[in-house]
């Protein structure tokens, strides 16, 4: 186990993907929280929550980028045959699974916690690089950092496991960004507040907690998610048991 | 010794391996041979458990899945291209090292083994096939298996490259291993392998060595030519030996050259030639395969 965790580690690190990805969050971090929100922050300066803010959402708008990272992890090893290396070396297909998603988790939380740390820094270094002052902030350190988390966490499980049932490299990146943007977009003008009981949304709600759904908690919209990526995560394991390595 | 029994697979209504049975003898190298779309890689994914299908194959009495390290068992190169095509030759071997519990610096040893240590920095997307399969040959090389099971090891190997490969695939089987390989060089074939196993339409045709392949091909046989052909004929057709008239004498099926030379002699018949004729591989291999294949080639009726 140890052994496939290390060898899905370093498949992460030795591809141009990986560090393409992490640089594109990074810079448009910098962008959105240093230029947007700091050096143009114009009024914003009084809103007590501003920095907590820009910690949702720099998460919020770059977890699908990080989910990337997975999908590619996983995809590529359909698209260039290597997963009959993966498979043969190790002895059963659920230890491989299992060392993908710790791969992937171990990312998703070092990614998460960069952008959570930086975009609040980088707002606030580009107010003070105006010469404006914030007004007292309210910043729920434990609330944000396990929100962060969770939710870099959620959209990479996502991810994978969209990879893992549809193994199509373009169908899974497709499906990623049309099922939240598109897809729950249309059902949310139906479901209005239950909206929420969607996968993405209820994962996005984790972070933005949309003010027609205040009546439910983080958790339970944590909760909600949760139970996706785990049903998810039962039927992904299942095919990928099942079905022939191509 | 690899056991594979009984192995099946079918997609939608094709049986594209029909309930294969063989054995891979330590010590020895096996070919594998069938037309195109015969099943031979198919068969060897079935023996890996990357396809899903009827029967077993086992390694040393336990399936690949039951051994504590699989690439210790067996090393395979079923694709030639099975890379990431950015990420770099060492870095794609480390990955695999990685996976099999093999320390990093077995990979050095492996890309000196087959010859690419001044390229292990650069990216394998723009190598040659003649490189990649030697890349994946470096792959299957890296646990010290075994067992190697090759699919096509010689597609894109310059000619120094195949004689490496052969002379290299005989003394790993001489040093108590066993390899498994498939090819369609069967002139390649015919020099390094000791048994071979021949499959069509998924099923198996002949599993024995290559001498014996070669002596039931039809096109075996002597060729004789004496003055009084007509006198030999009767001599034959008393013996109820078979034969066929060729050129200016007579091929004689399913014996010796030194029993037609007593027959003739005892016969009174001056011999003027007497030549044992022997099939090749490869007409062997069209012969045994005739009925099996299923993309044939079609004579153009113009030319």
């Amino acid at each position: 186990m140890i052994a496939a965790t290390k060898a899905e580690i370093r498949k992460l690190l030795t591809v141009r993907s990986t560090y393409i990805i992490f640089t594109l969050s990074v810079l448009l971090a910098v962008f959105f929280a240093f230029y947007a929100d700091g050096l143009r922050a114009g009024q914003t300066v009084h809103d007590p929550s501003k920095l907590a803010g820009e910690v949702t959402s720099a998460i919020s708008a770059v977890a699908l980028l990080g989910a990337l990272v997975g999908v590619l992890l996983m995809t590529h090893e359909y698209r260039y045959n290597t997963i009959m290396y993966t498979l043969t070396s190790s002895r059963n297909r659920t230890r491989v699974l299992l060392a993908k998603i710790i791969a992937v988790s171990l990312f998703a939380v070092v990614f998460s916690l960069v952008l959570a740390v930086l975009s609040p820094s980088l707002a606030y270094l580009g107010i003070h690089v105006k010469g404006l002052h914030l007004v007292h902030q309210v910043f729920p350190v434990w609330s944000l950092l396990w929100r962060s988390i969770f939710v870099g966490w959620g959209f990479a499980m996502l991810g994978l496991l969209l990879s893992v049932i549809i193994r199509s490299q373009v169908g899974t990146i497709a499906t990623l960004f049309l099922v939240p943007s598109t897809v729950e977009q249309l059902l949310g003008l139906l479901l209005k507040k239950n909206a929420v009981y969607l996968p993405f949304t209820a994962l996005d709600s984790v972070l933005q907690h949309n003010k027609e759904l205040t009546a439910v908690s983080y958790g339970r919209v944590a909760l909600i998610a949760l139970i996706y990526i785990v049903v998810g995560w039962l039927i992904a394991w299942q095919l990928f048991l099942r079905r022939d390595a191509n | 010794m690899i056991k594979a029994s009984h192995l099946s697979k079918k997609y939608r209504k094709k049986l594209a391996v029909d309930d294969l049975s063989f054995e891979v003898q330590v010590g020895k190298v096996t070919g594998f041979l069938g037309p195109n779309g015969a099943g031979k890689s198919t068969t060897m994914r079935l023996m890996l458990g990357l396809d899903g299908g009827g029967g077993k194959t086992t390694f040393d009495g336990k399936r690949l899945s039951e051994h504590s390290r699989p690439s210790g068992v067996v090393g395979i190169l079923l694709e030639a291209k099975a890379f990431h095509p950015t990420r770099t030759a060492r870095n794609h071997l480390k990955i695999l090292a990685a996976a099999g519990s093999i320390p990093d610096k077995r990979v050095d040893e492996v890309l000196d083994v087959v010859g690419l240590k001044d390229v292990a920095k650069k990216k394998p997307g723009k190598f040659s096939l003649g490189m990649s399969q030697r890349l994946g040959i470096a792959a299957a090389l890296l646990g010290r298996p075994k067992y190697l099971l090759l699919d096509e090891p010689a597609n894109g190997l310059d000619p120094e490259g195949i004689a490496w490969l052969r002379q290299f695939i005989k003394d790993y089987a001489d040093q108590g291993n066993a390899v498994f390989v498939s090819s369609h060089l069967l002139s390649e074939m015919s020099q390094m392998a000791d048994n071979v196993i021949v499959i069509g339409k998924g099923k198996l045709i002949a599993d024995t060595s290559i001498e014996k392949i070669i002596a039931g091909s039809a096109r075996s046989g002597v060729f004789v030519r004496t003055a009084n052909l007509s006198k030999l004929q009767k001599t034959l057709e008393a013996h109820k030996i078979t034969f066929e008239t060729h050129a200016n004498g007579l091929r004689v099926n399913g014996v010796q050259t030194d029993v037609i030379g007593k027959l003739a002699f005892d016969a009174g018949l001056p011999v003027l030639e007497l030549a044992s004729q022997s099939a090749s591989l490869e007409e062997a291999f069209l012969e045994l395969t005739a009925d099996s294949e299923e993309y044939r080639t079609k004579k153009d009726d113009k030319s």
